[in-house]
């Protein structure tokens, strides 16, 4: 009674991992160049192939050395091939037997279930037929929905052109009264332009005629005065008068002359203003002096004529007396 | 019209490079037949288990072919009054096996894509793929009918040996053993002998079923 080794054991276990595809590269590298270069050793392999296919189908595999069969023998044509024949064999060694199928071929996962479905003809002429009307029906409803999504998409464009239309005209509009605003906008500026600047004019005649009204300050005199302090005339000048308009009255039966001179003095003798007067005088000189000419003292206003040879005649003198406020 | 030109070239080369290569593998026809088949298993089986099994079929023919073309070119360049060559070892054919791994794996586009290689060239190859046939008679009355006639001419030890083997049975370590024990031989002998007989059936039924 002769067991086989330990030794033949484990090469038996190394041969069916390799199978199995369950050792390392190196390992696997080793076995590879065992079995090619000996035949014994590759006759060994084949068998232990063998019996792990018999293993397989009759569902002596562990669930990991099951699902690694599949992968590695299942998903090549070689070993598919190999699969069935070793059914073919074993179901035949059944028959002779008379063993029920505990070689109840184990359904080989999805691959058995492809196998004999590639196997039935009219399976695969029902199997085309439902595809096609599975086909045609999904194709249907797909071309109705493109229709129905197609007609969506021109409604929804003629709503967006509809609408991109309305924005337009609203915009003309918007830029019509923006014109028309902008116009009487320009109209209204010009106006208003046109009225400052006469306001401004107003105003300047305005305080013009302010400024004549406040500025000038008017006084008469006549000759006979004598400059004391009882009789000189006393001139009050405003802070803001500007202008002195003396009107210098003449005696009856004075010499007439083409051009009078008016001379201004302090009582010192200083003369601090003069000026020649071409106007037709009758009765009365009238003159012009600029207030700042005069400081709070007494003034003396000499008039007199002046000849075709320029010579000097006086004429009268008049008193003054000015007191600033 | 070119295309058909290159493809004719191709399957002259590929039938010329095989031609050479059996006759490297045994001066015996017969024999060199049957050693490209267990050169071409081989292959299948190394494929297989480095994961490419969706494609060791494919990957194995290759290797053979670029094997046998290297052969062409080997012996182009050998002069006409050389001696015999030695006869390939299999670990050749490892060798290129590897080599179409890489290359595999790279994805490196062959010199002539694998499409274009025929998965044989020759009838030995042609006759295997006919094995993919049987299966399509797995459960057929034929199958059975050969099964019955080429086990019917085992001597009645091997056909009993056979099917005490290879019955289905709770205790198959047992019964193993036991048969073991009445032959005298280590039951791993026993074992090389029951699947011995096994492929000699199997191939008889093989035949059996193509013959019909």
């Amino acid at each position: 009674m002769k067991n086989s080794s330990p030794e033949e054991n484990n090469e038996k276990q190394l041969m069916k991992n390799y199978l199995l595809g369950d050792l390392s590269s190196d390992e696997q590298t080793q076995i590879e160049e065992k079995y090619f270069a000996d035949d014994s050793f590759y006759q060994q392999l084949k068998i232990t192939e063998t019996e792990l296919i018999d293993a397989y189908l009759c569902n002596e595999l562990d669930v990991k050395e099951k699902k690694k069969f599949e992968e590695k023998f299942l998903s090549s044509k070689d070993g598919k091939q190999k699969v069935e024949m070793t059914r073919a064999f074993l179901k035949s060694i059944n028959k002779i037997t008379g063993e029920k199928a505990v070689l109840e071929i184990p359904v080989i996962s999805n691959y058995k279930r492809r196998f004999v479905w590639s196997e039935s003809k009219t399976l695969k002429q029902f199997a085309l037929a439902a595809s096609l009307v599975i086909l045609l029906g999904g194709g249907s409803w797909l071309m109705f929905q493109t229709i129905k999504l197609q007609n969506q998409i021109k409604i929804l464009e003629n709503q967006q052109s509809q609408q991109q239309a309305d924005f337009q005209k609203k915009e003309q509009l918007l830029q019509q009264k923006s014109d028309t605003s902008q116009k009487r906008y320009e109209q209204i500026k010009q106006e208003l332009d046109t009225e400052r600047q006469e306001r401004t004019l107003l105003e300047n005649e305005i305080s013009k005629l302010l400024q004549k009204s406040a500025q000038v300050i008017s006084m008469v005199l006549t000759t006979g005065l004598t400059r004391d302090n009882a009789t000189t005339k006393l001139l009050n000048i405003p802070p803001d008068a500007q202008i002195l308009q003396l009107k210098l009255m003449l005696e009856e039966g004075v010499e007439s002359y083409s051009t009078y001179q008016v001379t201004i003095k302090t009582v010192d003798g200083k003369q601090i203003w003069q000026q020649k007067v071409t106007d037709n005088v009758k009765k009365s000189i009238n003159v012009s002096v600029k207030t700042v000419t005069f400081s709070n003292d007494d003034y003396l206003v000499t008039v007199s004529g002046i000849n075709k040879n320029g010579e000097v005649f006086e004429l009268a003198d008049y008193y003054f007396r000015v007191a600033k406020k | 019209m070119k295309e058909q030109i290159v493809k004719q070239n191709k399957d002259e080369l590929q039938r010329e490079s095989f031609e050479i290569l059996l006759k490297r593998l045994n001066t015996n026809q017969r024999l060199a037949e049957e050693k490209y088949l267990i050169i071409r298993n081989k292959l299948t089986i190394f494929f297989r288990t480095r994961g490419y099994s969706q494609t060791d079929l494919e990957l194995a023919d290759k290797t053979i072919d670029r094997a046998a073309r290297k052969l062409l070119e080997q012996d182009n360049n050998q002069s006409e009054n050389s001696e015999t060559q030695n006869v390939l070892s299999d670990s050749y054919f490892l060798s290129v096996a590897h080599f179409v791994l890489k290359e595999h794996q790279r994805g490196v586009k062959p010199t002539v894509a694998i499409e274009d290689l025929p998965i044989a060239t020759n009838q030995l190859a042609i006759n295997n793929n006919q094995e993919q046939k049987l299966i399509e008679y797995e459960q057929t009355e034929l199958t059975t009918k050969c099964f019955n006639e080429c086990l019917s001419n085992f001597p009645i030890e091997q056909k009993l040996l056979i099917i005490e083997y290879f019955s289905v049975e709770i205790t198959k370590a047992e019964q193993r053993q036991f048969l073991a024990d009445k032959l005298g031989i280590n039951i791993n002998a026993l074992r090389v002998k029951a699947h011995r007989l096994r492929q000699d059936l199997v191939k008889c039924v093989e035949n059996c079923v193509k013959k019909a």
